[in-house]
């Protein structure tokens, strides 16, 4: 063994640390070495007939469509051996352009969920006394039977408008066939999405005569403004948007575009603006309003083709909404008022260089209509439509139906007139206000087919149970802006017994005869239907292109589809079409006052980053990922301020009953003093009794608390509601990974002010001198660069890391304890200058540190710095010290006190190139070493020294704000090595002099730090 | 890595003598990862002796490879190309074999498989532990030869494992090559 130890320089070891190792093995109990006889031999099992596409051992890419939410974010996916490991975006993609959210990273565990559906199902009964039934499992063609049956014998008796059929948003082919199935059947078709922005359809419907959303530009106005639109967290295309929003918001030429968030709570969208006013709930019309106000008396319009008797008419409308006289309902002075208003539309900078986006989830109230028609007057008189507010190219959302159109079939349910309603990927039950009663509806109906793919409140209630597809295993495309086709397709053989709803709905049309089918092909599957829907799309190109000189015809379809399938779609460009104001709107009158009510307390509920409208919330990995702002795991919670607490006479953690007119929920308090006084919060999402093992139990669901009725104007709902809160006298401690958000002024998360930077006064950061011999790093020197001026703190690449590097989940009594597994955190650090709040979100990671403290104290070696400077950690060889956390100054070390389990199916989801570590061992970021192999690998077989496209770990890979910059520090052109020679380069905790690979860019705020 | 090693070796000694109690009571993982090495040695040399009743057919290395004269890759498709070398797919057998020798047993038998369509439940002969990443592709294109590895399989039915495949014997040939012996090449 001896040999084998000779160092190149030929020096021989005469005791090395394995020789030692062998010594003391050796004397070990001869028990330990029993206990670990070997292991049986393995098989080795070949392909019957090898898959053409399919390299054992190397990864194959699908380009798909994720199905998250209705964005329609282009996806690639990533598979070995014919199941999908990781989910990243499209970078041809134009929504996304290679980003993903939290959500879509996280769809593998809505494929993967161990409590999906596993074939279809029938209720029958089990006790005809009691009426006791259940769901049992039957055959498809029975399942399938059963429906047709049902359906028959409702149109026999005449009563096919007793039939429902309710869908998410769905657009392309499959929306295309569920229209057409219901027309034929003669069924009611209602698309259903809790967050549906009815408000701003209804005001473009009111304002532009456009009932649509359009497409916001965040790219290149100077000023943003944003009425509660968290338009980094839900509101309509959050990665599109933050995307836009962070590459607009580049410091250019000493400038940097300005932010403004108005809302009653912080979202994390408004912890990422440059100005929080905290402004009272659902008083954004009356603040717009006020600003529209003095743009026209100070005339400041900027509209190009205005006369001016539209001017004086602006004047007459938003006459009674002075500055001064909404300061004291809005909560903001009336200077302030001017002051944004005058920067909002600033002759200085010429027509159509702002943005004012409105109707966020959280601040729809009773006036959210009024509040958005305001809004867009505001972006009017601005000379923003058509410049950032651009109509033409639609968002998708114009296709949703309303909530009112759910609250009247709801009605219809109760009274007996719906005989059968079919429910496809839904979940009323849990996202219709409770005072709506959709389940007791449910019950008058006779027969309820669900079509879901997991069980959860809906689905547990309905007759026949005929699950789908998940997205990541079906056929079908998406339009989530006009002229945009996604073509998502299956990335995997459907892992339980389901079938493709489009089948589904083929099926039973055929089987209903001629009158039911006569508009759908006689024979095919969904597959071939989709594929006629694409032949159409490419002859209407032809013939748009054969109009124009230079016609570039797709002749072949084949090819067509095959370039669709690469590329992810095809990615067409809509004209934009001008608008007008509409005559009739300036001789109404507008009514932007919220109705006051009697409770003490104003209740928002506010849509969830991590579990949308609910439907993520059984995805572990986005209940194990602390929540953006209020860093808690696993629950639900109330949030208020800690005068408003005081005023309540309670305590953080102990346990609050929320009153209004229509409900009453407990739970635990949370102190947040981004949080208006007077007004409580609660996320939306949680609160579900059905929806699996990692949903169910997890605190409240608040729509309990909310009115039913919708807002009169555009039929959409309110998530404002006046509230009562009263302490209980138990106290229930919510999970939480860091329980305040002060630096203690330890300078971990830096900022410089904007004039600073422009003035090149930025302090540098001291350089120390060290006793410790530098490492050599001859070829390659890795290292990582993070912008905290772009990053957003969305936890987007928290998941990221958890799916590429089999990170495993601890729970919830384990998060309690403070343990948690993740590789990566975001850390949230509040400073106040002047009464303006200033967030900084911190992504740690392991630093990768030249002089690591964790590498000395390792008593076998198993952490070591390699000569590319990365801090290696040896699974193998670790035996579990935890010397190396306890040295690390930065607790980005993980430590495996048990060992961690994948249910069945989400073992499919690890990823076969990294090791899942046991029991016993330290774990930490690796740079995601698996990747770097791989890149060398390419750049080897190709010839070439590595380059910075070759290797993307997966935190940068999916980063919406592209915050997170890696590659070689050896090479002088590479991004990482440019970036790290910025102004604003820092490292954390650099005092220790630690020499971090990664290096972090301060934040540039627009007031002095 | 070896360099450094060398330099801290005065420690080893110092702090194992001191501490070596505390790693025989409270660190099983030390005696497992020795244990480890030393079955795997002992199962080794036990596999050198020709056991060809393991697998489910009778399959002559010898035949194919010597008296017929295939490469390697011809069944072995994926050593160029990926981490794994690849067992040939039933219908690569079958693509030779309806045509070739169909008449006897063992090939009888073969086609049994390939007619119901199922996989050959082959026994893994060269298998190593699950905390090793090896990529076959990496070391075919830098020309190291099967044979270095897997024997003179051309001279064997059943294939048998005559290397220890122990990390010390892969550090021996990544020294003399002047391959990186960073432990991160294949633990991560």
């Amino acid at each position: 063994m001896t040999e084998n130890h000779k160092s190149s320089d030929g020096l021989t070891e005469t005791v090395g640390r394995r020789t030692f190792l062998k010594l003391v093995g050796g004397a070990a109990p001869a028990a330990a070495v029993a206990a670990c006889s070997p292991v049986p031999p393995e098989q080795i099992i070949p392909y019957v007939i090898p898959p053409e596409d399919v390299i054992p051992g190397v990864a194959t890419w699908y380009a798909s469509v994720c199905g998250e939410c209705p964005a329609g974010c282009g996806t690639l996916v990533r598979t070995r051996e014919g199941r999908a490991v990781k989910v990243e975006g499209n970078p041809e993609h134009p929504i996304n352009r290679g980003s993903l959210c939290i959500r879509g990273q996280a769809s593998l565990q809505g494929l993967y969920n161990p409590d999906r559906f596993t074939g279809p199902q029938l209720r029958r009964t089990t006790n005809p006394a009691t009426n006791h039934s259940v769901l049992e499992s039957v055959e498809w063609d029975e399942a399938e039977q059963e429906l047709i049956s049902r359906i028959e014998a409702i149109r026999e008796s005449g009563q096919a408008e007793q039939i429902a059929i309710v869908t998410p948003l769905t657009t392309g082919a499959l929306g295309t066939l569920v229209n057409t199935w219901a027309e034929g059947v003669g069924a009611k078709h209602l698309t259903y999405e809790p967050f549906a922005y009815e408000a701003i359809r209804a005001a473009n419907r009111i304002t532009f005569d456009r009932n649509a959303v359009p497409h916001h530009d965040f790219a290149s106005p100077h000023f943003v403004m944003s009425f509660g639109a968290d338009f980094q967290e839900t509101w309509l295309s959050t990665v599109g948007h933050t995307r836009d929003h962070s590459e607009g918001r580049k410091v250019r030429n000493g400038q940097k575009a300005r932010f403004v968030q108005l809302e009653p709570r912080m979202s994390l969208t408004g912890a990422n603006a440059d100005e929080w006013v905290e402004i009272r709930p659902g008083s954004e019309g009356l603040l717009a309003a006020a600003m529209v106000h003095t743009i026209v008396s100070e005339q400041r319009v900027q509209v190009e083709i205005v006369d001016e008797e539209t001017v004086s008419l602006l004047g007459q409308f938003f006459d009674d909404y002075s500055p001064e006289g909404v300061a004291e309902q809005t909560g903001v002075s009336a200077d302030r008022i001017r002051d944004l208003a005058r920067a909002f539309s600033n002759p200085d900078a010429g027509p159509g260089q702002s943005l004012a986006v409105g109707s966020g989830i959280a601040t729809m109230g009773d006036r959210a209509t009024a509040s958005q028609i305001a809004i867009n007057l505001l972006n009017y008189v601005a000379g923003n439509i058509g410049s950032t507010v651009v109509f033409g190219s639609d968002m998708n959302w114009g296709e949703a139906g309303t909530y009112g159109e759910m609250v009247e079939l709801t009605r219809a349910m109760k009274n007996g007139e719906i005989q059968l309603l079919v429910l496809n990927d839904v979940n009323p039950v849990h996202s219709m206000p409770g005072e709506i009663e959709f389940a007791a509806a449910l019950k008058e109906v006779p027969f309820v087919v669900s079509t879901s793919s997991f069980p959860d409140e809906t689905s547990n209630l309905a007759d026949l149970v005929l699950p789908t597809h998940t997205p990541l295993e079906r056929w079908g495309d998406s339009v989530p802006i006009a002229g945009l086709h996604g073509l998502m397709q299956p990335v995997m053989r459907p892992i339980f017994n389901t079938r493709h709803f489009g089948d589904v709905l083929l099926d039973s049309a055929r089987a209903l005869g001629r009158d039911v089918s006569a508009e759908l092909p006689r024979r095919g599957e969904f597959l071939d239907f989709l594929q006629d829907r694409w032949e159409e799309l490419q002859e209407s190109i032809n013939a748009r292109e054969t109009e124009e000189e230079e016609a570039d015809l797709q002749e072949d379809f084949d090819d067509f589809w095959a370039n669709a399938q690469r590329q992810g779609g095809f990615f067409g460009v809509v004209e934009t079409d001008a608008v007008r104001l509409n005559p009739t709107l300036l001789s109404n009158t507008l009514e932007l006052e919220p109705t006051s009510s009697d409770r003490a307390l104003d209740l928002i509920v506010y849509p969830s980053l991590h579990y949308y409208d609910g439907r993520g919330a059984n995805r572990p990995w986005l209940q194990e990922i602390p929540d953006p702002l209020m860093k808690t795991t696993w629950a639900s919670w109330v949030e208020a301020s800690s005068q408003t607490a005081q005023s309540m006479n309670a305590q953080e953690g102990q346990l609050v009953r929320l009153t209004t007119d229509h409900g009453t929920v407990d739970a635990s308090l949370l102190i947040n003093d981004q949080l208006r006084d007077g007004v409580v919060a609660m996320p939306v999402g949680q609160g579900h009794t059905d929806y699996g093992r990692y949903a169910d139990g997890r605190g409240v669901n608040p729509l309990a608390l909310l009115s039913g009725a919708p807002e009169p104007e555009s039929g959409g709902r309110q998530w404002v509601v006046g509230a009562d809160a009263t302490p209980l006298g138990v106290t229930r401690r919510i999970p939480q990974l860091q329980k305040h958000f002060d630096q203690e002024d330890r300078e971990l998360a830096q900022a410089v002010s904007l004039a600073a930077l422009a003035a090149g006064e930025v302090v540098p950061e001291e350089k120390h001198f060290s006793l410790s011999p530098e490492h050599d790093h001859p070829v390659h020197h890795w290292g990582m660069a993070i912008d905290l001026d772009s990053c957003n703190g969305c936890n987007a690449c928290v998941a990221a890391c958890y799916a590429e590097n089999n990170v495993p989940i601890v729970g919830h009594d384990r998060m309690r304890q403070g343990r948690t597994m993740s590789w990566l955190r975001i850390e949230r650090f509040v400073e106040t200058h002047n009464d303006q709040v200033d967030n900084r979100f911190l992504p740690m990671l392991c630093q990768h540190c030249d002089h690591a403290p964790c590498e000395t104290v390792c008593p076998v070696f198993a952490t070591y710095h390699t000569d590319e400077g990365l801090n290696a950690q040896v699974y193998n060889r670790c035996v579990g010290t935890r010397y190396c956390a306890n040295n690390c100054p930065y607790r980005v070390r993980r430590f495996n006190w048990f060992q961690e389990e994948f249910p069945e199916p989400m073992h499919l989801q690890l990823n076969p190139d990294v090791t899942t570590r046991v029991a016993g061992v330290m774990e930490k970021c690796t740079f995601c070493v698996q990747r770097i192999t791989d890149g060398k690998g390419t750049a080897k077989d190709e010839n070439r020294p590595v380059q910075d496209d070759d290797i993307t770990p997966a935190c940068a890979q999916t980063c919406p704000a592209q915050a997170i910059v890696f590659g070689d520090m050896n090479d002088p052109e590479s991004r990482v090595s440019q970036v790290a020679t910025d102004a604003r380069a820092y490292h954390v905790l650099g005092e220790l002099n630690t020499r971090p690979a990664v290096t972090y860019l301060k934040k540039v705020t627009q007031n002095e730090v | 890595m070896f360099r450094l090693l060398s330099g801290v070796s005065p420690f080893w000694i110092s702090f194992g003598f001191a501490t070596a109690t505390f790693l025989f009571v409270a660190s099983s993982t030390v005696e497992r990862g020795s244990a480890q090495e030393v079955s795997q040695e002992s199962t080794a040399s036990a596999e050198t002796t020709e056991d060809q009743s393991i697998q489910p057919l009778d399959f002559s290395h010898h035949h194919h490879v010597t008296e017929i004269g295939l490469d390697c890759q011809v069944c072995h498709v994926y050593a160029r190309r990926s981490p794994v070398a690849g067992i040939p797919s039933v219908q690569r057998c079958a693509g030779c074999h309806e045509q070739v020798l169909s008449d006897t047993p063992e090939v009888q038998k073969l086609l049994e498989f390939w007619e119901n369509e199922i996989p050959i439940p082959w026994v893994r002969v060269h298998d190593l532990p699950d905390h090793v990443r090896f990529s076959h592709k990496r070391h075919v294109l830098a020309d190291v030869s099967c044979s270095e590895c897997h024997g003179d399989v051309g001279q064997m039915t059943s294939a048998v494992q005559v290397e220890s495949l122990s990390m010390g014997w892969c550090l021996n040939c990544h020294q003399e090559r002047q391959a990186s012996r960073d432990c991160l090449i294949c633990h991560y």
